[in-house]
């Protein structure tokens, strides 16, 4: 997949991933893993990036005798979720024209 | 290799970044190993599972923006000896205008970068009104009736707005060049920075 598309992706899916409950780094990787190739050395600066981004905010919770850092989703984050549902909507018209053609050209 | 030697490896490498920084790096790799081996992985295994140290420091290194790379190059270079600061002091007048000198040909290569893509914009609106003058003389000569004189301002302006369309399409070329050509180098000088890091 393309890079610079995939660092878009990856970023909404790491706002969706902490979307209805804050969640921490491990937490997110499992839950993104299933449905996107993500490591723990990719997720890292997309966390620093969303958080100077203010689309996520970081407090440490103390977790078997050490800290663990939680993500919490702003309102700017949710908001970039928003737009993305509406980028996708385009997304897909573009995908419904492409793939028009190509039923076009398999016919002729 | 336990989590320890990783993590001192990370820090060591990062060494010279603002110490918030690494400590911010080195806290989410740390955690992220105990996550893993409270999910019943061994320390070995949890370890290995993050990859090497070098590529993880390089990429956060690559993610950083560069006048803080500069910075923590300078920093990297503990405190400089008395005679270091001597030499520093004796040497001004040439490593300052060397310097001096050094800073002003960037500068004066970015600036000439630009200008050459500027003086082509020009060139192609030179053309574009040299065109629409021509038909405006093409015009005059016909009412004075100096038909031959009327052909040839005709056919100079046709020929100086087909070159300038051409032109054009060749300055938005050359801009995007450009442009790409700039971040490379920009990425170049960023990896240079690192792998000098990496020396020492």
């Amino acid at each position: 997949m393309d890079i610079q598309l995939k660092r878009g992706l990856l970023d909404v899916c790491v706002l969706a991933a902490i979307k209805s409950r804050d969640s921490y780094g491990y937490q997110i990787v499992k839950d993104i893993k299933p449905f996107v190739e993500i490591s723990e050395s990719t997720l890292y600066p997309i966390l620093r990036r969303l958080e100077s981004a203010e689309f996520l905010t970081v407090y440490a919770v103390e977790h078997n005798g050490r800290l663990r850092k939680y993500y919490h989703i702003t309102p700017l984050g949710r908001k970039r979720i928003g737009a993305f549902k509406e980028e996708w909507k385009q997304i897909q018209s573009i995908y419904k024209f492409v793939v028009r053609e190509d039923a076009n050209n398999d016919q002729t | 290799m336990t989590k320890h030697e990783f993590l001192s490896e990370l820090r060591q490498r990062l060494s010279g970044l603002p110490e918030e920084d690494i400590q911010k790096s080195v806290d989410y790799y740390s955690e992220i190993i105990e996550d893993r081996m409270e999910d019943g992985i061994s320390e070995e295994q949890a370890v290995e599972a993050m990859g090497s140290a070098a590529k993880i420091a390089n990429q956060i290194l690559m993610d950083t923006p560069l006048p803080k790379l500069v910075k923590a190059k300078a920093k990297t270079n503990r405190a400089p000896k008395a005679g270091e600061i001597a030499l520093l002091i004796l040497g001004a007048p040439l490593w300052l205008s060397l310097l001096f000198a050094g800073v002003v040909t960037v500068f004066a290569i970015y600036v000439s970068i630009w200008a050459v893509i500027a003086s082509l914009y020009i060139s192609v609106l030179a053309l574009g009104v040299g065109a629409v003058g021509s038909v405006a003389g093409f015009v005059a000569l016909i009412v004075r009736q100096h038909f031959a004189q009327a052909v040839l301002c005709l056919g100079t302006g046709l020929m100086m707005a087909g070159v300038g369309i051409l032109f054009f399409f060749g300055c938005g070329l050359i801009t995007k060049g450009i442009i790409v050509g700039s971040k490379k180098v920009l990425t170049a000088v960023k990896s240079c920075f690192i792998r000098r890091g990496k020396e020492e």
